[in-house]
């Protein structure tokens, strides 16, 4: 078999890396199925069709998996994680807006900056409430799918166009403006991958 | 209280009534091309494994392993079947959406 009838290689490490262990084998057994029955004849649109199927499936499985952890280890994951989408918010977000409005050629007034710093870093802690929550209630499906399908792809999309705002009107040392610009891209297309639909072949 | 928490969710309710119409051969690829094809909306490989894994957490489904075959790459297939629970369930989902929608006009 041909490298290009196989299936993605970090598409499938990255099932194996999150699927819950109960279900890895079947899954990557049905991502098997539906690349092959495509990749005869189109074996690129298999390819991005595997990816976007991935990739629409991590958060799934992720929080599936998660769901399935001892109270000790979610809790543990919870404080890191709301810890880690707060900095993230706040350096990607928050700072990246207020530095925007601060350095404009005519710049708001600074109380305004800073209230709007304050309300925007208090969106962050929100959102990082609310996934720690979806962590720590096993039995809250409605709130880890509001999550998973709304909040998950929306927050990476404000995260990156926030990011590329920055590269925009800031310069930078190179490698600098690389790396930002490498995460905007990655986390832009990892939002949008949520939201487009896979295209259905009938 | 108790009646809401044992309300099922609209997927939940798309994918037992998969399983039912697709009878023995209800497996995750069929399970998903029977979604997309009567509803029309595209659903994620891991949208679709969560679910079971929840309605099993519920017992209101069953699975068991099927053989390994080359079109899979070698691997197998978990057959999902309602249980009795699963079956009343649903039925009573079906029965709150036939009420809720009798003498429903909407021209």
């Amino acid at each position: 078999m041909n490298r290009s009838a196989q299936p993605p290689w970090l598409a499938v490490m990255l099932i194996r890396l999150l699927a819950p262990k109960v279900d890895r084998e079947v899954i990557l057994g049905d991502l098997a199925e539906t690349f092959l029955a495509t990749a005869e004849a189109n074996p690129a649109q298999a390819r991005a069709d595997y990816w976007r199927d991935v990739a629409r499936s991590a958060p799934y499985l992720a929080l599936s998996r998660v769901r399935h952890w001892s109270a000790v280890r979610r809790v543990a994951l919870a404080v890191v994680g709301a810890l880690l989408i707060t900095t993230l918010w706040d350096y990607g977000v928050s700072r990246n807006t207020a530095y925007w409005l601060a350095t404009r050629t005519e710049p708001l007034p600074l109380i305004t900056i800073r209230s709007l710093y304050f309300v925007l870093f208090g969106l962050g802690s929100v959102l990082a409430g609310l996934w720690a929550g979806a962590l720590l209630i096993r039995r809250n499906d409605s709130l880890a799918t509001l999550l998973v399908q709304r909040l998950l792809p929306v927050t990476l999309l404000i995260v990156g166009c926030s990011l590329a705002l920055m590269i925009a009107t800031t310069s930078a040392a190179a490698p600098y403006v690389i790396t930002k610009t490498l995460v905007a891209v990655a986390t832009i297309l990892l939002g949008a991958s949520i939201v487009v639909p896979r295209r259905r072949r009938d | 209280m108790a009646q809401a928490a044992k309300n099922l969710g609209e997927f939940e309710i798309l994918v037992l009534s998969a399983v039912v119409r697709l009878g023995k051969d209800a497996y995750g690829v069929r399970i998903r091309a029977d979604i997309e094809q009567t509803t029309g909306r595209s659903v994620a490989v891991g949208a679709l494994y969560a679910t079971l894994g929840r309605l099993s957490d519920k017992q209101l489904v069953a699975s068991t392993l099927g053989g390994a075959t080359d079109s899979r790459g070698g691997r197998s297939k978990r057959f999902y079947t309602l249980t009795n629970l699963g079956r009343e369930r649903l039925r009573s989902a079906v029965q709150s959406f036939e009420r809720m929608f009798s003498g429903l006009s909407l021209e």
